[in-house]
C-alpha cells in the first residue's frame, strides 16, 4: 500500500519535473507541439465531420421516408449495390409507362401505396424577364411531388387525367418562377417550351427533403407523357419510385417488383434483370461505405502529420536528453536510479504529446463545429472522435518518449557528469 | 572508529587491454568514520579518479572496495544509487545546481529519489540544511542569481540533506576566490567537527590544509599519507 503511494507519489513529483523543464523551455516546447497539435486537430476535425456528413446524408434519406424503392433501367450484373447500366452513360430504354402500370396493381405488389415516374431531364431554352435561360424539365407522374416531398406554395399539382391526356400544363420551381414573371402571381400564364405553350397550374416552394444539393425551384415539371412526346420524343422512362405501406415491407416489395418486371420484360430464367432495384437502405449503406472508406482515407493522411509530429517529439528529447547531460549524471550521483531518470524524461514526452494533443483536440472541435455549420449539418462528436486522438496522443508519446528516456537512463554517471 | 573506507589493491585502466591506461595502480587505503582526508595531487595523477570510485560513480578494474563493512564490486546499479542517495553526499567543482531551479529545490533533488519523505518533509529538512549553510534567506533564489560562494553554499547543503556519511567535495574551492573559498573550507571543517566524515580532493596545498590528514597522490600511486600536524584556519 505505501509503496504503491510513494510511486504515485513519484510519478506526480516526476510529472511536477517534466512540466517544469517544458516551462523552462517554452518556446522549443511550443514549436514541438505544433506537430502533434496539427496532427489531432486534423484527425478530430476529418474524424467528428466525417461523422456529421453520415449523419446529414442518413437525415436526407429518411427525409424522404426509408420506405421508398428507386428502379432505374439496366441491370448491375448481379451486384445488388454495383452501378446501373443507365446511369454508366449507356440508354436503356426497357422501363415504360406500362411498366408503372404493373407496378400499380396491387395482385402484383400488394405492400404498394404509389408509383411514381419520371422521364429524363430536357434542357429547354425559356423566355425569361432578363432574356433567354435554359432550364430542366421534368416529365413525371403526379404523386412524383409527394414521393419526393415537394411542397406548393401557389397553386396545385396535375393530376392523373393530365397524364393520360398528354395535357400541356406545368409545375415550376420559385427560382424559375421569379426569372420568369418576377413577383408578378405565375399561375394561369403560359411559359413555351419548344414550340408548345404551357399552362403554368402550381409553383413549388424550397424542397424539403430529398434534395442532395438539386434546386428543384430551378425546375420545371410536366405530366410524363407530355415530356415524352413532344419534348423528348421517346416512349422510356428515366426512373421509377414506389411507396410501400411501411419499412418492414420494403424487401418482400423488392421481391414483387422484380418478379413483376422479370414477367413484363420476357426475362427468360437465369438471365440477369434489365432494371435495377433499389432501396433507401441499399443508398444509405452506399454512401456509408464511401464516407466511411474517405474518412479512413482523410484520417490516415491526417495520421501521417501525427507522425511527423510524433518524430519531432522524438528529436528534440534527444537534444533535450544531449542537453541534459550533466543533470541527468548529478541526478544519478544523488541518488537516482535508471528507472527514475526513465520516468522522468518519458513523462515529459508524454505530457509533451498530451498537451500539444488537448490543444489540438480544442482546436479540431472548434473546426469541425465550424465545418458543420458551413455544411449545415448538426455538429455531431461521437467517442470515437474523443477516444481515438487520447488514445494516440498517450500512445504516441510514449512510443516516440521511449528511445530517449531509455538513451538518457542508460548513461554512465561519471561520464554524463564529466561531459561538456 | 570503524573503517569507513576500506581499499585494498584498487587499479582502474581506461581503453582496451591491448592499449589501456592505468590511471590508479593499486591503491591501499583505510579511512575510519569522523576523519577528514584531503586526496592531493597534480591534476592526471589520478586523485579525481579515486574520489569517483570511492564515491560510487565509477567502477574499479580490479580490486576490493569495502564501504561501512560490505563489499561493493557486486551491488547491483540500483543498490548503487541507493548507497549514494543514502550514504554520500557530493559537492563538486562547477556547483553543479540546476539551473532555473530555486535554492530549496536544488537541495531537495536528493530527498526526491528517496521514498520515505513526503513534500512536506522534504521541504523542511532543505530549508534546515540551507539554514545551517546560512542561506535561510536565500530559498526561492534560483543559482544565476546567487554568487559563486553562495551557489556552493546550496550544494553544501544538497550534500549534506539525506544526512549521508561522507561527504565528497572535489575541487570545492577550484571556482572561487581566497575569501569565498575560506568561507565554503569553515563550512567543511565545521561539518567535519559535527561528526561528518569528509574527503576532500584538491591540488591545493592551502586548502588540503584545512584537513586533519593528507594523502598525495602521483601517477596513481599513494606517495604520502600523513596526519596533518596544524590544521589550517587560513589559506596559506
Amino acid at each position: 500500500m505505501t509503496a504503491l503511494i510513494n510511486r504515485q507519489m513519484k510519478i506526480l513529483i516526476n510529472a511536477k519535473l517534466a512540466l517544469h523543464a517544458l516551462w523552462v523551455n517554452k518556446v522549443r516546447s511550443i514549436l514541438t507541439l505544433l506537430g502533434i497539435v496539427i496532427g489531432i486537430s486534423s484527425v478530430v476535425i476529418i474524424v467528428a465531420s466525417g461523422e456529421g456528413v453520415q449523419q446529414f446524408v442518413l437525415n436526407q434519406f429518411q427525409g424522404v421516408g426509408t420506405n421508398i424503392i428507386g428502379i432505374t433501367p439496366g441491370g448491375t450484373e448481379g451486384d445488388r449495390l454495383g452501378p446501373p447500366a443507365s446511369i454508366m452513360g449507356v440508354t436503356v430504354t426497357t422501363l415504360t409507362m406500362d411498366d408503372v402500370t404493373a407496378l400499380s396493381d396491387p395482385r402484383n405488389v400488394p405492400d404498394v401505396t404509389e408509383v411514381g415516374a419520371a422521364s429524363a431531364a430536357a434542357q429547354v431554352a425559356v423566355k425569361a424577364i432578363d432574356g433567354d435561360m435554359m432550364t430542366n424539365v421534368f416529365g413525371i407522374t403526379p404523386n412524383y411531388f409527394d414521393l419526393m416531398s415537394l411542397d406548393f406554395i401557389d397553386g396545385i399539382a396535375f393530376d392523373d387525367d393530365d397524364v393520360k391526356t398528354l395535357n400541356k400544363v406545368a409545375v415550376v420551381g420559385d427560382t424559375i418562377k421569379q426569372d420568369l414573371f418576377g413577383d408578378d402571381d405565375a399561375v394561369g400564364k403560359k411559359v413555351r417550351l419548344k414550340n408548345n405553350n404551357y399552362r403554368i397550374i402550381g409553383v413549388l416552394g424550397k424542397s424539403t427533403g430529398f434534395s442532395f444539393g438539386m434546386d428543384y425551384g430551378k425546375f420545371i415539371f410536366i405530366p410524363v407523357t407530355t415530356a415524352q412526346k413532344f419534348l423528348l420524343g421517346v416512349d422510356y422512362l428515366y426512373e421509377a419510385m414506389v411507396r410501400v405501406v411501411d419499412e418492414s415491407q420494403v424487401e418482400t416489395a423488392r421481391v414483387d417488383i422484380i418478379e413483376t418486371l422479370r414477367i413484363q420484360h420476357d426475362i427468360a430464367e437465369g438471365q440477369s434483370n434489365d432494371f435495377t432495384v433499389r432501396t433507401i437502405q441499399d443508398a444509405i449503406d452506399i454512401v456509408n461505405t464511401v464516407l466511411a472508406a474517405l474518412t479512413l482515407f482523410l484520417a490516415a493522411i491526417a495520421g501521417i502529420s501525427l507522425l511527423v509530429g510524433g518524430i519531432g517529439i522524438m528529436n528534440i528529447m534527444l537534444v533535450s536528453v544531449t542537453e541534459r547531460t550533466r543533470e541527468i549524471g548529478l541526478r544519478k550521483a544523488l541518488g537516482a536510479r535508471r528507472h527514475d531518470i526513465l520516468l522522468q524524461f518519458l513523462l515529459e514526452a508524454i505530457l509533451l504529446t498530451l498537451i500539444g494533443g488537448l490543444i489540438g483536440f480544442l482546436i479540431g472541435i472548434s473546426g469541425a463545429f465550424v465545418v458543420s455549420r458551413v455544411g449545415n449539418w448538426d455538429f455531431h462528436i461521437s467517442w470515437l472522435a474523443i477516444v481515438l486522438p487520447i488514445a494516440m496522443t498517450a500512445g504516441f508519446g510514449i512510443v516516440f518518449g521511449m528511445y530517449p528516456a531509455i538513451k538518457a537512463s542508460k548513461l554512465d554517471p561519471i561520464v554524463a557528469l564529466r561531459y561538456e | 572508529m570503524t573503517n569507513l573506507v576500506h581499499v585494498q589493491d584498487l587499479r582502474k585502466a581506461y581503453g582496451n587491454s591491448g592499449m589501456s591506461t592505468e590511471v590508479l595502480k593499486g591503491i591501499n587505503l583505510t579511512i575510519q568514520s569522523g576523519e577528514f582526508v584531503a586526496i592531493m595531487g597534480l591534476s592526471g595523477s589520478g586523485k579525481s579518479t579515486l574520489m569517483h570510485i570511492l564515491g560510487l560513480l565509477d567502477k574499479p578494474t580490479s580490486g576490493v572496495y569495502e564501504l561501512d563493512g560490505a563489499k561493493v564490486d557486486s551491488l547491483s546499479e540500483n543498490r548503487l544509487a541507493e548507497l549514494r542517495n543514502l550514504k554520500l553526499g557530493f559537492v563538486f567543482q562547477s556547483f553543479n545546481l540546476l539551473a532555473r531551479t530555486s535554492a530549496l529545490e536544488n537541495v531537495e533533488l536528493p530527498l526526491i529519489y528517496n521514498n520515505k519523505f513526503s513534500a512536506n518533509e522534504r521541504r523542511q529538512v532543505a530549508e534546515q540544511a540551507l539554514q545551517s549553510v546560512g542561506l535561510s534567506h536565500r530559498l526561492k533564489a534560483s543559482p544565476n542569481q546567487l554568487s559563486g560562494g553562495e551557489q556552493q553554499r546550496v550544494a553544501i547543503a544538497r550534500a549534506l540533506v539525506s544526512n549521508p556519511q561522507i561527504i565528497f567535495a572535489d575541487e570545492p574551492t577550484g571556482n572561487l576566490d581566497t575569501k569565498t573559498s575560506i568561507e565554503i573550507m569553515g563550512i567543511l571543517k565545521r561539518l567535519h567537527q559535527q561528526g561528518k566524515t569528509i574527503i576532500l580532493v584538491t591540488h591545493e596545498t592551502g586548502i588540503a590544509k584545512f584537513a586533519e590528514r593528507i594523502i598525495t597522490i602521483r601517477d596513481g600511486l599513494i606517495v604520502d599519507d600523513r596526519f596533518n600536524q596544524q590544521t589550517n584556519e587560513n589559506i596559506n
